[in-house]
């Protein structure tokens, strides 16, 4: 259990924690706890500050877990290699025409390119149909990993990849995830 | 022997107008969620959805009674609940990508079906409130058969546990009559009472 809380100077926040944690509540309990408490105490804008931290908190583990079911990433000079492209400076311009998926990272300098977008020296051909309607990468990465219920704990990269058949499906969800 | 399962949501036959139960009381208060590179805030789609899939008879609008039912109704909501449980990440730019809106409808003379009611669907030979909810295939089979029945929209819960009912307008003469001014709020990563609930949810935020 992390225990940040407890260096926190405010002190009422401090006792809810400890105490939350002496009575060992799961996550659902606390999740109840938390939505009837915002029922009593709607949120307000002087608390966006503390929601987006404990939400990008979280998405420390998340982005691990995206990461992890993307595969390696390369470098802009690794894809340049792997394509026969001249110049990183074209990497570039792919990646601002949205024909390559890349993301970036706060602490890490330049962009990084996941590999399955690679297939021998060209870029699948249904990356930019997708990124012409998820633009981002992180967000494009964090819809084709996700696992989903309709495909039994599979994402939609597991499926293209398998299944080229499998790429429209893809795509009708990629315009409706925008709609 | 196969047994019929009363609780089983069950496919419409065609419905009759004349019997349908509309709803009286329709607010004219909605909330619409919307990606900022949408021509417009209030495009009617036939993206596959809830009630909309290409080929139905009408294109349909969703708005939510509040920002929060509405934005897991919106694309980024429905595509978060496909999701398995322990999954549930969503990029800040996304967030930051998604508008609010308050959008303004005069009901009056508009034939809406309210789904949460049990008479009314009584009225159309719906079994269960599940016939519009669980199973999407099911529930675009209703959403059709009132749209053969000349119906504007209809009322729904959102399936997600956020509190606040659902209108889906279908795209007709009359429901392009009856949309009024609307107004941009901000951006759904500027919207505590959304965050909160994303935060219950157990949603993440990647890539900021």
């Amino acid at each position: 259990m992390s225990k940040e809380l407890t260096i926190d100077p405010d002190f009422d926040k401090q006792a809810v924690f400890q105490l939350l944690a002496k009575f060992n509540l799961s996550a659902g309990d606390v999740a109840e706890v938390f939505t009837s408490y915002l029922t009593l105490h709607p949120p307000t804008d002087r608390d966006l500050g503390s929601f987006r931290d404990a939400l990008k908190k979280r998405g420390t583990q998340a982005q691990i877990e995206v990461l992890k079911a993307a595969g390696p990433l390369l470098t802009s000079e690794e894809i340049r290699e792997k394509l026969g492209m001249a110049s990183r400076q074209t990497i570039h311009n792919h990646k601002k025409t949205k024909s390559l998926l890349s993301i970036s990272f706060p602490n890490r300098k330049g962009d990084y390119f996941p590999a399955f977008q690679v297939d021998g020296h060209e870029v699948r051909a249904w990356i930019p149909q997708l990124l012409q309607r998820i633009g981002h990468g992180w967000s494009a990465l964090s819809f084709l990993t996700a696992k989903r219920r309709d495909l039994k704990g599979a994402s939609y990269l597991d499926e293209v990849l398998k299944d080229p058949e499998s790429i429209s499906m893809m795509l009708a969800a990629a315009d409706s995830y925008v709609s | 022997m196969s047994v019929d399962d009363p609780g089983r949501p069950n496919e419409p036959a065609v419905l009759d107008p004349a019997k349908i139960r509309w709803a009286t009381e329709v607010s004219a208060q909605w909330w619409r969620n919307s990606h900022k590179m949408a021509p417009s805030p209030c495009v009617f789609t036939d993206a596959t959805g809830r009630f909309s899939a290409p080929g139905l008879p009408n294109k349909v609008l969703y708005l939510g009674a509040n920002p929060v039912a509405c934005f897991w109704e919106s694309g980024l909501g429905r595509d978060l609940n496909s999701r398995m449980p322990d999954d549930l990440n969503i990029a800040q730019s996304d967030l930051e990508s998604r508008l609010e809106y308050g959008v303004q409808l005069n009901p009056t003379g508009l034939k809406i079906f309210n789904a949460t009611d049990s008479a009314a669907r009584r009225s159309i030979g719906a079994r269960t409130s599940g016939c519009f909810s669980a199973d999407h295939k099911v529930a675009r089979n209703w959403s059709k058969a009132l749209m053969d029945a000349g119906a504007d929209g209809l009322l729904y819960e959102s399936t997600r546990q956020s509190p606040g009912l659902c209108l889906a307008l279908f795209e007709t003469p009359a429901t392009q009559n009856a949309l009024g001014p609307i107004r941009k709020i901000g951006s759904a990563y500027e919207d505590a009472p959304l965050l909160a609930s994303l935060l219950a949810e157990n949603v993440a935020i990647i890539g900021s």
